[in-house]
Formats: structure tokens, C-alpha cells, sequence
């Protein structure tokens, strides 16, 4: 693209003016005021135009509006005549303040809308809603304004601060019209993420939102599945509980029936029954009738008759007399004990216990001692025993072998250690001599050092180069600190070198020491010489050109001067020791145990005993058993006495016993002899129990008279009764004649009352059973009247058949009344479960809320969650995707950046710089010089800097613009910053680039005047000068 | 055989899962009107039977209030009714057949073919098991006509086949009743003749079917408005979405846009662009971003998405 013209209607300070440019290179000057800032801005936006959509804008857009709205009047608006590289020329004009611009193609004079030409071109050329001329060249206006149109403000900030650019650098990476960064972009999928999906188990976004949803939604379609199942459930029930209901009247019906077949059994039974009896009573109608008085008469004197008893003629056993008799002969009572008394018999039997005792203590008595005659401890001759049985201690001869293996190990390492003690002086020896030879080889290395150093110093006599000369100047105590550092190492060298040999000699304490010292006094010198050769230097001298300077001496090598650590002498094991004391103790032990057998041996004999250890532990246990025989003597001596005490007290407790039963003994008893006292208390007992027995018997005879005298009594009492029942019984059977003739109606009266009591008998027979036909009779006509309960026998006969006629057929079950009740029970309790489950049923479908609504929710909830999920896949998808591509074109833009900066990088850095490097992570530039050495673009001089970035710029516009219009270039005193060397430079590179790309220079300088004076003469290139009005 | 009146696929309180509650409402009123109207038609056209030929519920989600009330519905028609159970409405233990009295109403309640008591010469059959069908008609009579629910095995040999499936249609050996309940058609009822079967239209279905061309629109913003032009409000609307969905377009659901209840949305249709390329050597990130999008493996609609989704951030940070 070319800019051919641009027209300032109205546009800042400028109305109605136009300014043309050259198809390469045009230098437009004027003096301060002249406006060229204002041309450079009116030519940006006659390309550009400006943003039409509403609002204010950016900063950048809002700073525009202020800085160049015209002065003076509404209008605001520029234009410009552009050629594109297909032939098509374009004359623009945009109203600034309304963002909207006409288009006619300058050759036809047609006017043209956007759209047809985005249509024609097959480009978008929008932005913002606002006609974008940047977009004919592959940018937008922010980016074209950015790149392809720089101003003295830019490059200064640039310098300042390269982060504009470089973002800059990160849109051109990202996208095709350098409108944002993959950055950004990644920022705005991460945002979109997090507003329209978010996290699953946190906050409020959609995804868990939807999840939650989901979850609700199935919980409420398994209740509602839950309520429909019972509820359906309820109607199953209700039709089973139906149907048994249906049943059960069916039951109830036939029971009913059943009951009532056996009722008209029943009362078919009875008329039966009635009707019999009726038959009956017509069968008892002549009963003979009698007086009940003369009946109860007859029934009591028979009765008195029957009763009356026979008379006794004598009585058995003894008369009267003979019991008076018995009873004169019978003895008294006697006085006295009739049986022994308890407390006599206990006294007996202890005094009988205490004399078993005695006996059974004195068969137990203990044999007599054996009558030993040593007198002696028998423990002090088991003791002896003990001395004679210890056996002599034997020596441990494994103790001695390892002893002896252990003294020829020791002489063997001393023999090794002799062995090493004549190699170590040996090494020593050697060391010595490579010491020797070191020291005569570093005189001469610091002889040549000193030579080649003189030599030096000579070649740099003469003036420094530039940077050398700012490196110099800035570190002007670097010259005397050279020969210090040189100083420091020779003096540490010489340090380390006596110290190692101090280390050999004396010990590595002291020596190590001076070593250490000398090391450290050696690298001083290191860092001190490093300090003074910086910057471009090394502390070791090095010739600039291989071609002339001398070559620098090599220090010889340093031998190996370590001694090696000096042999130790052995040391016997401490097991040797050990072993020695064990078997100097056993030795000892053993003396001593000698010595106390052969005391033991003189003791014993000196007892009369064989020295035998067996021997003497019989004599010691023999001596034990009489000292232990004499012991139980004694004790069974003093328990006969007390036994023998305690026999007389019960002897005594007997006697005593005795007396008090009246007995008295038989002599006197006051014998010492428990066995004689004994005795008489015996015959005493004895006594006392044959006189009890004696007057026992007595005494049995003599209560017999009790019964004698009521014997006597009875006697005489059965001897009246006898007289007093003849009489009456005479009276008896006279009454029993006198009746049989009244009542029975007999004549003659008979004279026998056995033969009237025979007629009077079977008198009340006729009349028994006479009187019980009577009863019966009554009581069938009670029963009859009972079962007719006032019916007519005939009318219930005929009654009864017109029901069973009409009650229908018997079912045959027999059922009962209980089965009646029964079935109504069941019949109603079924009615309740009908109705209870009914109630049931319309309580949860006046409840229900329905399923399908439920299920409906659920899978819009389901929906939802995969449409969330979906697109939580989509943004992930596009960030990973994205963030490839970003590092990949990254990777791919540094390195094409870095093609088209290469060749211009000399002209620009005035040859200072050869080669340039993108750092593809974060597009940072370092520049590398002819050495190789490399450089961070922004910590160099601000010259260079701004030389550097804008030779970025201009491949940026390259690179962007490659498949489409090229871009044209328009600076704005760029070069005020610039020495002449690199104005020249950068003009020059401008003048080159205009070959292929369009180059406008707004320039107040008269240096560039004055290049462009000279340099542009050809018709592609022109000189405009603008004055101020 | 007289006039009878058959209709199928009523599906009375059963669940749409494939829209949204709002419309799932709507259908189920929809086929509460569509069996009084089927009463209706059963009056005014002098029928001498009605046969439902299966899924006259669902039951996973009818209410058994519901089913009682359809019986109570039935039972008073003056005319015998058949009901076939089918695909949705199985008979078998805890059917909306066995735990309601259907008393008046005749239901088949074996896979085997049985005469009907109320209509002669008539034979029907039901499915009794979740997903089942019915496995043979077996033999019957010349003459008979055999109502089984979803059959689509051989005709038997004189016999006038009546049976349910997606579509009406009517030859010499059979009649397919439509269902219903149909939400993007028409509800059909069959009356069978003597010697033909004709379809009887009972109403439009309450949601509004609208086949969208999206291939013009050129941003979401475009397909949005189009979208909210298109749906209006109130009533259930089921838009289909055809065309071409130009790149960087992002469709309901990944736009910031949901649809309004009552409103479902088709993009099954839905073919998608591929992204242009920028002509020349351009490598920077957002054409590596397309280049490696158009070559991912993964669907169509995410693939594309995707690309919109990466384009409209490339986009927003200008």
C-alpha cells in the first residue's frame, strides 16, 4: 500500500490542506509549530479512521480525540487517497466525530460501501463498528498505530520501558490481526470457565449447580416412584381385602342359614318330646288315694319297731366283784429314781472316755534312745563331709591354647609393622626429592612470568578502544592492584609448598595450618588479579592477536608432595590380659581348697570317726535321732499326766452325780489310785442302775388301779341300762299291733307284732307307690306344659311345618352360633380393612404430586448438567488447544523476527552488533557483537535501544504484513535521540527499506535535511517542507 | 362386525423426558382432551366398540388415580370396550389393569390370541411383559380380526390384522393406528368398517413445530435473535435447527443464552462449517488453533463449539 495523499479538512490546527508523499521515501521538515505532529496524526487517521461503536473508548482512543480535534468548528474530519498493490485506488474520507466513512475508487469515481468492498477485497475492513484501514494490511488501527506509525514518544518509551512492544510482539504471535494475546485470550476461556461452569464441589456456578439439581431431582423422582408404589401397593391390597370381604358374607350367609335348619331341628325334637308326653299322662289317670297322717303314723311306729334293739341277757368279763378284788391287791407307788438320770449316764460315759484315753496314751509310748556316745555337732561334721567331698579345681586348658595363639598373632604384627616402618621412610625419602625439583622449576616459571609481563605492558602503551576506555575509567585503581595480586599468589604459593613440608616433618597441625594459610593468601591473589582485568579481560595474561603478542609461560606442574600417614605400632589384644588374670585366680583357688581338706581329715580322726564323708554323715544322722527320741519321751510323759488328771475328775464328776441321785458308793472313797477309784465308782453306778430298774417295775403295777376303779365304774352303769330297755321295747311292739288293725284294716288284730309289723309294712308300699305315680304324673304335666310354653300342641305342629318349608334347603355344614359370630366378626373386620385401606389411598392421592412431572425435571436437570459438562469439555478443549498453539507460534515468530532483523543489524548499531535473539517464552531481545558476547536489548545505551526497536518495528510490519498489502513506515523524529553516526545509520536503513515499503519522515532536524538533500534524488523519493502559519 | 373405533398410543399420565416440564404438562392435558375427544367421536359416530390397542398408559408414571378415572370413563361407554395392553402398559403383576377393577371393560390380559366377549369375530392379545411382543397369532378362524398392540410379524391368512405402530395406514390385511398423543403430529383415531378403515384427525398437537435454517446467521448474536424470534412466548414450541452453522456461531446451551421453559430445542440436524484459514504462511496462535481444531478427534457440535469458544476469547481481548 502506498499513501498518496492525505487531505486535513478539518483535523487540529489544520483546515483545508492536503500533503502528498513519495512511493519510497519522503522527508517532510518544518521548524517547531510547523505541524508536523499533526500530519503525522491526520495521516494515521486517514487510513485508520476511528471507532464508531458507542462509549468512550480506551484511554489511547480518548487521549486521540482530545489531542487533535480541530481547534476551531464542529467538522472533524480527515482524508486520504491510498493505492493498493492490486491497482485499486481508494480515496477515503472519514468524519472523525462520527466514526462513519465514504470510499470511492479514485480511477472509476465510484463510491463504494464497506461491505462491498470487504466483499470485493475478502476482507473484513471493520473495527470497533468503525471503517479499519489497518485491516487492508493484515492489522487493526491500535496495532497499525503501534507498529507502522512511530513517534518521538514511542521510541522514548520504549526505552523506558520495552513491555509495550513486547506485548505487541505477543499479539503478533497470537492472532492474525494483532488485536489480542493468546494470553488474554487463555485469561478469557479461564473466565468463561469459571462464570459458566465452574467447580463441582464449590461455590455457586452452573456445574455444580446442575449437579445439585440433578441430585435434587432424582431424589424427588424416587420419593414420588416410593409414593406411587404404595400407593398402588394400597390397591392391591384393597382388591384382595374385597374379595375376602365378599367371602366372608358368602360364609356368614350360609352359617346363618345353618343355625337356623338346626333351630327347627330343635324345635321339631321337642314337639316330638311334647307330643310323648302327652301320650303318657293319658296312660296315668287311677291312682288309689291315702291319708298322709295315718301314713306318717305307720311310717314312724314301723319305723321305732325296726329300730327298737334286742335286750341283753348277760354281760361278759369280770362282774363287779372280781374288779373290787383285783384292786385290794394291786402295790403302792414306789420313791426314787424309776430310770437312771442323763447327768449320771454323761458322767459314766466321760469317765469311760477319759480311762480309754489313758490306756491308748500309755500302748503309744515312744522306744528309747540308741545311746551314741560322740559328742559332737552333727551339722559340724556334715561340714567336714562337705571339705572332704570338694573336688581340686582343674585348670581350663582351652584358656591356655587361646593364650598362646594370641602371644603369636602379637609377634606377627610387630614383625608387619617393622616391615612398613622401612617402606614409609623410604616414600619420605622420594618426596623430599620432588620437593627439590618443584621449587627449582617454579624459579624459573616466575623468571618467565616476570619476562612476559614487562612484554605486556609494553604492547598496551598504546590508547584503548572506546568501551575499553569507559571500562578503564570507571575503575581507576585496577592498575596497582595487579602486581599486588601477583604478589599474594607467590607468597601463598610458597605458604602451601612449606607447609606441606612443615606436615611431614613436624606434624600436620602446624603444618597443615601454614598450608592453609598459603592457600588462602593464593586465591586473594586470584580474585585480586580477576578484579583488575575486568571488563574483557582474564587475570592470566593472554595475547590479543595470536599473530603478535608473546606467548604467556606455563607453570610447571605441582607434583604430589602428600606424605602418606606414618604406620602405628600394634597393640597387644586386651583378651592377652584377661586370659592371664583368669588363670593366675584359678591357680590360687585351687591351693586353698587343698589346705582345707587336710584340716577336715585331722578333725574327724580326732573324733574317733573313718575319714570317709559317708561315715560321717551316718554319725551326724544317728545323732540327730537320739537328740529327737528323747524330745518325744518327754512330751508323752506330760500328756499321761494330764490324761490320768483329767480320768479322776470324771471319776469325781460320776461319784458326785451319784450322791446327788440318792446313791451313795459302796466304801469310802479317798484312794490315790485312780484305777481303784475307778473301781468303786464303777459298782456304785451299777448299783444305782439295778435299783432303778427295780422300782420301775414296781411302780408299773402300781398304775393299773386306775383302770381297775373305771372298769368297776362301767360295770356297774351296764348292769341299769339292761333293765331300763326291756320296758320299752315291750311299749314298741304293742303300738305296731295296735296300728296294723286301725289303719290296714285288719281283723282279727293278729297277736304276733311280727306278723302286725308284716301288715303295716306292706300297708305303706301300696301307699308309696301309690303317691309316687302321683308325682309323676304331675311332673310329665309340668314338663309338657313346659315345652308347649302355652302353645297348642296342634297349631305348633302345623306352625312348625310351614317354617321349615320355607327356610330354604339345609346347606349340611352344621354350623354354630359361635361360627355365626365368627363370620360377622370376619365380615366386619374385613369391611374396616377396606375402608382403611381405601382411606389410605385417597389420602395419598389427594397428596400426589405425579411422577411424569418428576421424571421430566430429572432429565431437564440431566440436560442441563451434560450441556454444563459439554461445555466445561469445549472451553477445556480450546485452553488446551490454544495454549499449544501459543507456545508453538511463539516458538515460530521469534525465529522469523529474528530473519528479518539479521541483515539490518549492522547499519543500525553502527557494525557494534551482529546478531539479534527472541527469547520465545517472553519475547525479550538480547543482541549479540562480533565476539559473541551477548547483550539484553534494554539494559544497552539509549541509542542503541531505540535503533533496536525500531528495527523491531520494521520486521514486525514485515512479518504481519505478509500476505497482504505491504505497510507503509511514517516516523516522526525518531532520530532525535541519535548521534550523527547512528542518524546516518538509521536513514540509510530507511532509504533501503523504502525500496520495498513506503517511508514517510516528519523530521525538524537539520541533519536529516541535510542527508536527504544529498541523498534523495530520484522520483520515488521527495523533500516536502511545511511552515507554520 | 359392525363399526369400531380404534385408537392407540393415548399414553394418559405418562412422563416426556424428551421435553421440558413445561411442555410435559401440556401433553398430558393434551391426551386428557384426546379421550374425551375419542369419547366424543365414539357418540357421534354410532360405533359399535371401541379397542384401545396398547399404551393407554405408562406404567412407570401414570397415577392410579388417573387409571380409575379412565375406567370410570370407559365402563360408561354404552358400547363394548377393549383394551390391549402394550409396550408401556404391560399386563402382569402391579399393571394399572390388575391393581384397579375394570369392571365393564374388557382387557386382554394374555400374550395368546382370545376371542373378545363383546365384539364377534374379534380376537385380541396383549403384551405381558416389559418389552415383550407378541410371538405368534397362532391359528384362528377365517374371518376374524385380531387386535395386537406394536405387531409387525406376518398377517395371518384371512384374517383382518389391527395393530399399532408409527404411522396410520390401511391395506386388505391389516390397519396400523397411529398413536395419539403424537407432540409434533396429529392425533389419529381409526374407525374400521365393515370393508375399510378410514383415519379421523382429532386435533393438532399443543406444541408449535418450527424448522429453522441457521446457515445465515453469521454470529451468535444472529442466531439468538433468530432463535427468540422464532419461539415468541406462551406456548410449547419444539424448534429443529437445520443448516450449516458458520464458524465461531455458538449454539444454545454453549452461548450465554438458555432456552425458555416451555421452548425445546433440536440440534440433531445440525451440519457444521469448517474454519477458514488465513491465506499465506501466518503462524501465529490463532491460526495453529484452528489448524489443530479442525483435525481433532472428537464430535462435530464440540469440535465446532470449541473453535467458537476459542475465537470468541481470541476475540474479546481486543
Amino acid at each position: 500500500m502506498r499513501i498518496e495523499q492525505v487531505r486535513a479538512s478539518a483535523f487540529g490546527p489544520l483546515r483545508q490542506e492536503e500533503l502528498s508523499f513519495a512511493p519510497g521515501m519522503t522527508v517532510v521538515h518544518g521548524p517547531n509549530e510547523a505541524g508536523k505532529s499533526a500530519w503525522f496524526a491526520a495521516t494515521y487517521a486517514a487510513l485508520a479512521g476511528r471507532r464508531r461503536a458507542k462509549g468512550r473508548g480506551t484511554l489511547a482512543q480518548r487521549d486521540f480525540a482530545d489531542r487533535h480535534k480541530p481547534w476551531v468548528g464542529s467538522r472533524w474530519t480527515v482524508g486520504g487517497t491510498f493505492s493498493l498493490a492490486n491497482g485499486v485506488v481508494l480515496a477515503l474520507e472519514h468524519n472523525l466525530r462520527t466514526g462513519e466513512t465514504s470510499i470511492v475508487e479514485s480511477v472509476t469515481r465510484r463510491p463504494l460501501t464497506v461491505t462491498r468492498l470487504e466483499q470485493q477485497l475478502g476482507l473484513g475492513l471493520q473495527t470497533d463498528g468503525g471503517f479499519d484501514g489497518a485491516r487492508l494490511l493484515g492489522l487493526n488501527r491500535d496495532a497499525l498505530r503501534a507498529i507502522a506509525f512511530v513517534a518521538q514518544a514511542d521510541v522514548l518509551r520504549v526505552v523506558e520501558d520495552s513491555k509495550e512492544l513486547q506485548h505487541l510482539l505477543e499479539r503478533a504471535s497470537s492472532t492474525v490481526t494483532v488485536d489480542v494475546t493468546a494470553d488474554g485470550a487463555l485469561d478469557a476461556l479461564r473466565q468463561m470457565k469459571s462464570q459458566r461452569v465452574g467447580v463441582e464441589h464449590v461455590g455457586s456456578r452452573p456445574l455444580r449447580v446442575a449437579r445439585q439439581r440433578v441430585e435434587a431431582a432424582r431424589t424427588a423422582v424416587d420419593q414420588a416412584r416410593d409414593r406411587q408404589g404404595e400407593w398402588i401397593s394400597l390397591l392391591d391390597q384393597g382388591q384382595r381385602a374385597a374379595a375376602d370381604l365378599a367371602a366372608a358374607r358368602i360364609a356368614l350367609k350360609t352359617s346363618q342359614q345353618s343355625v337356623i335348619w338346626s333351630e327347627l331341628r330343635a324345635e321339631g325334637a321337642r314337639l316330638r318330646s311334647a307330643e310323648n308326653l302327652s301320650k303318657q299322662l293319658g296312660d296315668l289317670d287311677q291312682i288309689e288315694a291315702f291319708d298322709d297322717s295315718q301314713l306318717a303314723e305307720a311310717t314312724s311306729a314301723l319305723t321305732l319297731y325296726d329300730n327298737r334293739g334286742v335286750t341283753a341277757t348277760d354281760n361278759s368279763g369280770e362282774s363287779a366283784e372280781q374288779l373290787r378284788a383285783m384292786l385290794a391287791d394291786l402295790p403302792d407307788v414306789p420313791a426314787g429314781d424309776l430310770e437312771t438320770r442323763p447327768s449320771v449316764q454323761e458322767a459314766h460315759r466321760a469317765a469311760l472316755a477319759a480311762e480309754a484315753a489313758v490306756r491308748t496314751h500309755a500302748e503309744n509310748a515312744p522306744a528309747s534312745p540308741n545311746g551314741r556316745t560322740v559328742q559332737t555337732d552333727p551339722d559340724r561334721l556334715r561340714t567336714l563331709a562337705s571339705i572332704l567331698e570338694e573336688n581340686a579345681l582343674e585348670s581350663d586348658e582351652s584358656l591356655n591354647i587361646e593364650l598362646k595363639s594370641l602371644q603369636e598373632d602379637f609377634a606377627e604384627q610387630v614383625r608387619r609393622h617393622e616391615a612398613e616402618l622401612a617402606a614409609y621412610a623410604d616414600t619420605k625419602r622420594t618426596i623430599e626429592a620432588n620437593r627439590s625439583t618443584y621449587e627449582e622449576q617454579l624459579a624459573t616459571y616466575r623468571s618467565a612470568l616476570a619476562d612476559f609481563e614487562s612484554s605486556r605492558d609494553r604492547r598496551e602503551g598504546a590508547p584503548p578502544q572506546p568501551e575499553s576506555v569507559t571500562s578503564h575509567r570507571s575503575n581507576p585503581k585496577d592498575a596497582p592492584r595487579r602486581p599486588l595480586s601477583l604478589l599474594l599468589l607467590a607468597l601463598g604459593s610458597l605458604l602451601a609448598i612449606a607447609g606441606i613440608g612443615l606436615g611431614a616433618t613436624m606434624g600436620w597441625s602446624v603444618g597443615g595450618l601454614v598450608v592453609a594459610v598459603g592457600v588462602a593468601a593464593a586465591i586473594g591473589g586470584l580474585v585480586l588479579g580477576s578484579k583488575a582485568s575486568r571488563p574483557g579481560s582474564h587475570a592470566e595474561p593472554q595475547p590479543v592477536l595470536a599473530s603478535t603478542r608473546p606467548t604467556a609461560p606455563i607453570p610447571p606442574e605441582i607434583p604430589n608432595l602428600e606424605l602418606p600417614q606414618a604406620p602405628v605400632a600394634p597393640v597387644p589384644s586386651a583378651r592377652v590380659s584377661e586370659l592371664e588374670v583368669r588363670l593366675q585366680m584359678h591357680h590360687e583357688q585351687r591351693s586353698a581348697a587343698l589346705e582345707r581338706q587336710v584340716s577336715a581329715i585331722k578333725e574327724i580322726e580326732q573324733l574317733g570317726i573313718t575319714p570317709e564323708p559317708a561315715a560321717i554323715r551316718e554319725v551326724a544322722r544317728i545323732l540327730d535321732d537320739d537328740a529327737a527320741a528323747s524330745e518325744r519321751r518327754a512330751q508323752h510323759q506330760e500328756r499321761a499326766s494330764a490324761l490320768d488328771r483329767r480320768w479322776r475328775d470324771t471319776i469325781e464328776e460320776l461319784l458326785r452325780r451319784l450322791r446327788e441321785a440318792g446313791q451313795e458308793p459302796p466304801w469310802n472313797l479317798e484312794a490315790d489310785d485312780t484305777s481303784v477309784l475307778a473301781g468303786g465308782a464303777a459298782t456304785a453306778y451299777e448299783g444305782y442302775v439295778a435299783a432303778c430298774r427295780t422300782r420301775a417295775e414296781q411302780a408299773g403295777q402300781a398304775a393299773r388301779r386306775v383302770d381297775l376303779e373305771s372298769r368297776l365304774r362301767d360295770r356297774l352303769d351296764a348292769d341299769t341300762r339292761l333293765a331300763e330297755d326291756a320296758a320299752g321295747i315291750a311299749q314298741i311292739e304293742a303300738r305296731v299291733v295296735a296300728l296294723s288293725a286301725s289303719v290296714a284294716h285288719v281283723a282279727p288284730q293278729p297277736s304276733d307284732h311280727a306278723a302286725a309289723a308284716e301288715i303295716l309294712r306292706g300297708w305303706l308300699i301300696r301307699a308309696a307307690e301309690a303317691r309316687r305315680r302321683l308325682e309323676d304324673r304331675r311332673e310329665l304335666q309340668g314338663r309338657l306344659d313346659q315345652i308347649l310354653d302355652g302353645r297348642d300342641l296342634e297349631e305348633w305342629r302345623d306352625d312348625l311345618a310351614n317354617r321349615e318349608a320355607g327356610v330354604g334347603p339345609d346347606p349340611g355344614i352344621g354350623a354354630t352360633e359361635a361360627d355365626v359370630t365368627r363370620h360377622r366378626e370376619e365380615v366386619s373386620r374385613l369391611g374396616t380393612t377396606v375402608g382403611a385401606i381405601g382411606g389410605q389411598a385417597r389420602q395419598i392421592s389427594d397428596s400426589f404430586e405425579g411422577l411424569a412431572a418428576r421424571i421430566e425435571e430429572e432429565r431437564e436437570a440431566e440436560r442441563e448438567l451434560a450441556q454444563v459438562e459439554a461445555l466445561q469439555r469445549c472451553l477445556d478443549l480450546a485452553s488446551t488447544e490454544l495454549q499449544k498453539a501459543k507456545e508453538d507460534s511463539q516458538r515460530s515468530v521469534a525465529p522469523a523476527l529474528e530473519a528479518l532483523m539479521r541483515p539490518h543489524l549492522p547499519a543500525v548499531t553502527n557494525g557494534r552488533y551482529v546478531d539479534v535473539e527472541i527469547d520465545p517464552a517472553r519475547l525479550g531481545m538480547t543482541v549479540r557483537d562480533a565476539e559473541g558476547r551477548r547483550s539484553n536489548a534494554q539494559l544497552l545505551s539509549h541509542g542503541t535501544t531505540e535503533q533496536l526497536y525500531l528495527l523491531l518495528r520494521l520486521a514486525l510490519t514485515e512479518f504481519l504484513a505478509q500476505g497482504h498489502e505491504s505497510a507503509p513506515f511514517v516516523l516522526d523524529d525518531i532520530t532525535v535521540q541519535s548521534d550523527a553516526t547512528r542518524t546516518l545509520g538509521v536513514l540509510n536503513l530507511l532509504h533501503k527499506v523504502s525500496r520495498n515499503r513506503q517511508v514517510i519522515v516528519f523530521t525538524q532536524e537539520d541533519e536529516v535535511i541535510q542527508w536527504a538533500n544529498a541523498s534523495l534524488k530520484t522520483p520515488q523519493d521527495r523533500i516536502v517542507a511545511i511552515h507554520p502559519k | 362386525m359392525g363399526t369400531v373405533l380404534a385408537v392407540a398410543g393415548l399414553g394418559l399420565g405418562r412422563a416426556w423426558p424428551e421435553f421440558d416440564p413445561a411442555t410435559g404438562n401440556i401433553l398430558r392435558k393434551w391426551s386428557e382432551d384426546l379421550l374425551n375427544g375419542v369419547l366424543s367421536v365414539a357418540s357421534e359416530n354410532d360405533i359399535d366398540a371401541l379397542v384401545i390397542l396398547g399404551d393407554l398408559f405408562d406404567r412407570t408414571a401414570t397415577p392410579p388415580g388417573t387409571v380409575a378415572e379412565v375406567h370410570t370413563l370407559l365402563s360408561a361407554l354404552p358400547v363394548p370396550v377393549v383394551v390391549t395392553p402394550g409396550l408401556a402398559d404391560w399386563f402382569g403383576p402391579a399393571s394399572p389393569y390388575t391393581y384397579t377393577d375394570w369392571e365393564g371393560v374388557e382387557v386382554a390380559s394374555g400374550s395368546a390370541l382370545k376371542a373378545c366377549n363383546g365384539i364377534a369375530d374379534w380376537f385380541a392379545a396383549a403384551i405381558t411383559r416389559p418389552g415383550g411382543s407378541i410371538a405368534s397369532l397362532g391359528a384362528v378362524a377365517p374371518g376374524s380380526v385380531l387386535a395386537v398392540p406394536s405387531y409387525i410379524g406376518p398377517a395371518v391368512d384371512g384374517c383382518f390384522l389391527v395393530t399399532s405402530g408409527e404411522r396410520f395406514t390401511c391395506d386388505a390385511q391389516r390397519v396400523v393406528v397411529p398413536p395419539l398423543t403424537k407432540p409434533l403430529g396429529d392425533a389419529v383415531a381409526v374407525l374400521i368398517g365393515t370393508n375399510d378403515a378410514r383415519s379421523i384427525v382429532l386435533g393438532p398437537s399443543p406444541i408449535r413445530l418450527h424448522d429453522l435454517d441457521v446457515s445465515q446467521c453469521e454470529s451468535t448474536d444472529d442466531l439468538i435473535k433468530l432463535l427468540d424470534a422464532t419461539a415468541g412466548s406462551g406456548s410449547a414450541v419444539h424448534l429443529r435447527l437445520y443448516g450449516t452453522v458458520r464458524t465461531g456461531v455458538l449454539l444454545p446451551g454453549f452461548a450465554d443464552w438458555s432456552p425458555r421453559p416451555g421452548l425445546t430445542v433440536d440440534l440433531n440436524p445440525l451440519t457444521f462449517a469448517q474454519p477458514d484459514l488465513p491465506n499465506g504462511t501466518a503462524e501465529t496462535a490463532d491460526v495453529k488453533f484452528l489448524r489443530a481444531m479442525a483435525t481433532h478427534n472428537t464430535s462435530p457440535i464440540e469440535q465446532h463449539q470449541a473453535i467458537a469458544l476459542g475465537l470468541l476469547a481470541l476475540s474479546e481481548d481486543a
